[in-house]
């Protein structure tokens, strides 16, 4: 019973050749599929509005109405009555799209899966429709917008800690005498944060969160806009590229 | 493997599909729980093995409900053979007659007689007493990189 057939064996190449320059050096970035990525838009109102738990009929109404291009069907609809008061209200899915929007008394919050670049203008399309038909039909004041990407980088070729290697800070490395096995690095501005670390989820991947806030009156393609460069920025850093063959 | 513990999917939970007869609700219901333990199984195999961006690993896997459970086995005892930091590809290319087979591989940066050592001891000590139960669908071998 021969297990090691070999069929897959390519001739031995040097694992020093398998590293990744960072700051633009002269190496190629690493290419990586993104098997998973999550898109979060979340805002509190200026204020809490309760009838936004009590009278919902009309705005559940309002809301699904606008979102009537994607199909979305009744039993998707859940109506969320236990936890803090902030934490009650409505979700409506559109499993197809694989969005998820909830809305209660202080804040909505608006989740795609599988998205990508793409498909930026329906996410839009989707957001827009459902936050727009949310104003109109509850009246809330809309504060600053909460913005996060998910993604979960599998490398083509290297373990994903030769990724995270360069977040390593020595003086913590030099603790034991083995190898770190993984990392995290979380950084943290005003208005910006960014999560590094191995992925909890997918074999060798390494996951990147980040996260901005925007003021009230940002536009959705300027989000995009400035979402895109945050991605491309943190590629770079990272010494990735993503395997769109 | 992560570091931090922060969340780090979605938390939306997605809806099974819709029941329609109540006469099969309880068929539907075990259908239901059979589905997410299977889910459960295939989150399992994703977080040991590295999947292709195609479609063809999930599929063989849905097909070979067995296979899973085999892989997911196997983990300690490829950790103990290769290293806890050999990364395992897996593939199901289709072959001169037109069936699939599963291949475990791992991903060796390392010399071709240490894998092929590795190898022989993960077979020696846990994969031939195992391997009817694959059925002959699954193949652990590596590929030098």
């Amino acid at each position: 019973m021969p297990f090691d057939w070999g069929y897959m064996q390519r001739p031995l190449s040097s694992a020093d050749n398998k590293t990744v320059d960072f700051n633009g050096g002269a190496q190629m970035s690493e290419l990586v599929t993104i098997p998973i990525s999550i898109f979060e838009f979340a805002v509190d109102y200026e204020r809490p509005e309760f009838h936004l738990l009590m009278d919902r009929a009309v705005i559940i109404q309002g809301i699904f109405d606008a979102l009537k291009q994607w199909d979305p069907r009744i039993d998707d609809v859940d109506a969320i009555n236990t936890g803090k008061a902030s934490e009650q209200g409505f979700t409506i899915k559109l499993p197809l799209k694989r969005v998820s929007f909830f809305f209660g008394p202080a804040s909505c919050k608006f989740t795609r899966e599988n998205v990508n670049w793409q498909s930026a203008e329906e996410t839009i399309a989707i957001l827009d429709a459902a936050v727009s038909a949310l104003i109109r039909s509850s009246g809330v004041a809309m504060g600053s917008k909460n913005t996060a990407i998910s993604l979960h980088l599998q490398p083509k070729s290297l373990p994903f800690i030769a990724l995270l290697t360069p977040f390593i800070a020595p003086q913590l490395a030099a603790l034991d005498l083995e190898p770190v096995m993984t990392i995290a690095a979380v950084a943290k501005w005003g208005h910006r944060k960014v999560t590094i670390d191995g992925s909890g989820v997918l074999a060798n991947a390494v996951f990147l969160r980040f996260e901005r806030e925007f003021s009230s009156a940002a536009t959705y393609d300027e989000i995009a806009g400035q979402l895109r460069k945050d991605e491309e920025d943190l590629f770079k850093t990272l010494g990735v590229e993503e395997d769109l063959a | 493997m992560n570091a931090y513990s922060e969340v780090q999917s979605s938390g939306t939970h997605w809806p099974e599909p819709r029941q329609r007869a109540p006469i099969l609700e309880g068929l539907e219901k075990q259908w239901a729980e059979f589905a997410a333990q299977d889910e459960a199984i295939l989150s399992e195999v994703r977080k040991n093995y590295v999947l292709p961006a195609d479609s063809s690993v999930l599929n063989f896997l849905t097909e070979h409900r067995t296979i899973p459970q085999i892989l997911l086995d196997a983990v300690p005892q490829l950790k103990a053979c290769f290293g806890a930091d050999v990364v395992f590809n897996l593939r199901a290319p289709i072959d001169e007659s037109g069936s699939r087979i599963l291949y475990a591989a791992a991903m060796w940066q390392g010399k071709s007689q240490d894998v092929r050592d590795a190898l022989a001891k993960f077979d020696r000590d846990w994969w031939t007493a195992r391997a009817g139960q694959a059925a002959g669908y699954l193949t652990f071998t590596y590929e030098l990189v």
